[in-house]
Order: C-alpha cells, then structure tokens, then sequence
C-alpha cells in the first residue's frame, strides 16, 4: 500500500488519504448535523482493520476536534445555546455514569443485549419516521417553522412543562422551560448512550427540537458543543484507563474532520430549518437502517473481539 | 628382513586405515548439522512508515528431508466474543468463546503439501498445521467451527498464513539442498521476539532441525508514541485533548472571517 503510515498504538498501517478523506466526510456531517459521526467512523475504521477498542477510543479524540471545530463556527454565528449546553451537559455526565451502572445490572439479566438493541432500533424508527414525515408534511405546505406551530398547542407534554418548577429563560433559543428539563433529558439520552456505546448524537438532536423546542440552528451548534466535553471525557479516560488512543490515527482524521465540520456548518447555515430537519431525519432513518441490517445480515465472522461500539 | 617388517608395517597401517574410514566419515557426517537458516534481516524495526516486511529464510539441509518452516509467536490464552442468531432471527453476541495456546503470529511455509510430509499424529505433535493448533486450543470436536472462524479472522489480519509448497530446495554441492522461504509479516505483527523453526520430514517422522530467534520492535517516533500511551497514559490523553481543540480552533480562526449570523 503506498502512502501508508503505521499507526503505533493501533499496530496497523493504512492509507494517509483514506484516513483524512474519511475524517473529511463524517467532519463534514457533524457541522452539518451536530452528530458526532461515531456511528459511521468507528464501523469504517474497524473494517480497515483498526482494532474496536483503539477505534473508538482514537474517534472520539477525533470529534474533539471536529466538534470544536464547528462549535467555534456556529458561536460565532451566535447558533450556540451555552446555558442550555452546560444543564444537557451536566445532565448528559450524570446519566452516562448510570448508564454504565445500569448496563452491568441488565447484562446479568439474561438476554438483556438483545432488548436493548432492539428498543433502540425501535427508539430511532419511531423518531427518524416521525421526524422524516413532519418536516416533509411541512415543506410541502410550506408553513411556518416547526417550532412556532407546535408551541402553540396545548398538549400533555407542554402543560407538564409549564407545571416544572426552576422556570428560566433561554434566550438563545428564545424558549423559557424549567432548568430540570435539559438535566432530565441530558441524563436520559447519557443512559443511553452510555448503553449502546455510542456518542448519542443523533438522539439529543429530536430531543432538542421537540422536547426542549429549540430553534433548528441552535440544535446544531449546542448539540456540538455538548459533544465536545463529552468526547474531551472519554478521550482522557479511553488514554488513561485502556491506553486506547492512537494520537497518529487521531491527527490524520481529524485534519479530514476539521476542515469538513466547516464546510458542514456553513452548509447548516444555508439551509431551511424543514430541509435540515429532514436531512436529519434521513440520517437518523440510515443509523436505523444500518443497526437492522447488522443484526439480519449474518455476519462476516462467527466471532469478534471484545470492546469497541 | 628390514624391508620385510616396513612392509608389514604399512601393510597394517593400510588395513587400520579401512578399518576406522567409514567411522572416521560417520563422525564427519554426524558434526554436519542436518539443517542451518539465516535470517534476513533478523531484527525488523517499524517506524512510522512501517508496512509490514518480508524476512528472507536462506539455509541448508541434509538430502531426503521435507521441510516445513514457523515463524510463530508466543502462545496465550484468547477469548473472543460469539455472534448466534436470537430468537431464529436476529444476530447477536450470544456468549464468550475462550482458545488456549493460541500464537500471536502462526506463518507456515512447506516444501511439499502437508499431507505428504507425515501422517496427522506426527504433524500434531509438532504443532504443524492448523488441526494441530485447534488441538492445542483445545478446539477439536464440536468446537471446531469457532476455532475455523477464528483463523478466518486471524488469515484477514495476516497474522496466520500457511502456503504448502512455498518452500524452495534447490539440490546444491553433495546432495546438500539449499532452502529459500520467505515469511511476509503484516504492519499488524505485534512487537515482540519470534522463533523461526525449521521442521525436517522423513519417511513419516518429523523433528525440529534447527531454530532462529528474529526480534520485531517499535523505533523511532512510533516508539516514543507507544511508550508514552503506555508510560504516562494521563498525559497522553490530556494532549491529546489539547492537540485536538488547538486544531479545531485554529481550523475555526482560519475558516471564520466570512461566518453569517443564522438565518
């Protein structure tokens, strides 16, 4: 293989190219979207023959960069809600320490790898459809955005928010909701991250639109700084813990990354709310896809090895 | 008379002289080693633009023999994880499957096809072959399928390989064969001492010949990067958080000017 670098902590060589143009697309989606692209960049990196655990240890170091990256563009767009980050976040620390906890308890259950594979399937079906439909429905009738529409119905859900006490205004999103709402979400979408291995992205995302109400713009930005802190997190303890991270794998994606996270967010930044909404949609509905397929397909090998998302 | 004893003399010399020649030319035979092999080269050094090598196997052995050549690892126990199908549907990591014995490298070259060096018992002994390493795994009967996937894996990564034939013994000065073979080592090959053994095969028996030790290590900034994600795996991580905001700002800074507010 020519332009091969021989990654010391991974203990493989790959192309330099493939590595920076594969940090390019996934940076490219996660200033477009606010996802940290752990989803697609952990799969790819293992088929080039990474080991799991150096694979996802070395990506998130990566969406360090990317993520911060885009979240320096969209807070210099203003698209950034830094009062509701740090409550998702705090929110987000808590439930991801549960979530590890808990995935212990449900191991010694039986069978409890394949329900919760299952529910979150089922989780991003749901969502992705419901997400797809809603934005589609909207583009077609070319309403108002979605946020103002729903805000005004009177449902359960909106007097439940209204009956929470802590009432604080976020006027980046121009929404006022109780500070526990982002600390309740952030720990319910860090369970479950936390559970499945992967960043959680692409499930505080329909969190931020239709439970927190935020603007599509702010989504992003806050999604990506959220995502900052909790990879510069696991980072630190992947090295420290596992001695999982190859910084040589890690600073080849990320010159990819970096560059691509802005293109991504200035793309962002040109689209309707609607398109970006259903963009997203489509890349939650693929994450789902993708997940079904791996468990219906038979796999390549009757074995793996352990660790890794 | 005088003429008479030399003669004697040297015909009794002559005599002694056929009486010990065949034990003199056995002994000669004997301090022969069967077999010898070098290594090219025989410590593999990977730096960052390390790809894997090729380490040449050159050496001698006696006529009549097969050879077969290892270049294997130190052995350890392994547990990977097995993928079944749940509910007749969907696959998923249904258990853990454990392996004893099993080489962190397994490369094998023969001179001739492994049925044909000697029968399965002999090979097995040897640990020749890869029945004889599921043997040693402790992976024979029904387990046998997860050991299969196991090499399937392990063949992928390049760490296992067995070519029959690949061995070249070309006939050289009094029957003395020379041996050329060649060990491909992936860029995956752990960094640690190896043993290249050269098995000779004969009328159904096998033995060890002869062995070398080859050393593979980390030089250069790939070792400074491994001995410090092993060393000081705190600080490693902390920079590595650093290197990568630092990037991701300045990659901000550079591609900033134009930024929009939203719309």
């Amino acid at each position: 293989m020519h332009f091969a670098i021989y990654l010391p902590v991974a203990k493989t060589a790959v192309n330099v190219f493939l590595l920076v143009g594969l940090g390019g697309i996934v940076g490219f989606l996660s200033g477009l979207f606010g996802v940290g692209g752990g989803f697609l960049m952990t799969p790819i990196l293992i088929m080039i023959g990474i080991p799991p655990t150096v694979a996802a240890a070395s990506d998130s170091n990566q969406i360090v960069a990317a993520s911060a990256s885009g979240t320096y563009a969209h807070a210099r767009a203003g698209s950034v809600d830094f009062k509701m980050g740090v409550l998702l976040l705090l929110g987000g620390i808590a439930g991801g320490g549960a979530g590890v906890w808990l995935i212990k308890l449900l191991l010694k259950l039986g069978e409890a790898n394949f329900f919760i594979t299952i529910t979150y399937v089922v989780l991003l079906g749901f969502v992705g459809t419901y997400m797809f439909f809603e934005s589609l429905g909207a583009l077609r009738r070319k309403q108002r955005p979605f946020v103002e529409a729903t805000v005004d119905r009177p449902s359960v859900y909106a007097r439940f928010m209204r009956s929470l006490p802590f009432k604080t205004t976020f006027p980046r999103s121009s929404v006022t909701l109780s500070a526990l709402m982002p600390v309740i979400l952030g720990l319910l979408v860090g369970v479950l991250a936390a559970i499945m291995g992967v960043g959680g992205g692409f499930i505080m995302l329909p969190v931020m639109i239709y439970l927190l109400r935020m603007p599509m713009h702010v989504v992003v930005g806050t999604s990506l700084f959220q995502i900052l802190f909790t990879c510069m997190n696991v980072t630190i303890l992947q090295s420290y813990v596992n001695h999982t991270v190859d910084l040589v794998l890690a600073l080849l994606l990320l010159v990819g990354s970096v560059i691509g996270a802005q293109v991504g967010a200035r793309v962002s930044k040109r689209l309707k709310a609607d398109q970006l909404k259903i963009l997203m949609a489509i890349i939650v509905l693929l994450v789902m896809g993708k997940m079904l397929l791996d468990l219906i397909l038979p796999p390549e090998f009757l074995l793996t090895y352990k660790g890794g998302h | 008379m005088r003429q008479l004893r030399l003669r004697v003399r040297l015909l009794c010399m002559y005599a002694a002289a056929w009486a010990i020649a065949p034990g003199v030319a056995f002994a000669a035979l004997e301090e022969t080693p069967r077999a010898v092999i070098q290594l090219v080269p025989e410590e593999v050094e990977a730096n960052l633009f390390f790809n894997g090598a090729k380490v040449e196997v050159q050496g001698t052995v006696l006529p009549g023999y097969e050879v077969a050549i290892l270049c294997g690892g130190k052995a350890s126990h392994l547990a990977l994880r097995r993928k079944g199908k749940v509910w007749g549907v969907l696959w998923m990591s249904v258990g853990d499957v454990a392996f004893d014995h099993i080489p962190s490298l397994y490369l094998l070259n023969t001179s001739a096809p492994l049925a044909g060096l000697a029968p399965p018992a002999v090979l097995e002994q040897l640990g020749i072959g890869y029945p004889a390493l599921a043997a040693l795994a402790g992976q024979d009967g029904e387990e046998q399928p997860f050991f299969q996937e196991l090499v399937k894996i392990k063949e992928k990564e390049g760490i296992f390989a067995v070519h029959e034939g690949a061995v070249k013994l070309v006939p050289g000065a009094g029957g003395i064969r020379q041996v050329r073979a060649e060990c491909a080592l992936p860029s995956t090959v752990p960094m640690e001492g190896y043993e290249v053994q050269l098995f000779g095969f004969k009328e159904g028996n096998g033995e060890l010949l002869c062995s070398k030790s080859m050393e593979v290590t980390q030089v250069g900034l790939a070792r400074f990067m491994s001995s410090l994600v092993e060393g000081r795996p705190l600080l490693h991580g902390v920079f590595a958080v650093i290197v990568a905001v630092a990037a991701g700002l300045l990659t901000g800074l550079v591609f900033g000017g134009s930024s929009k507010k939203p719309h």
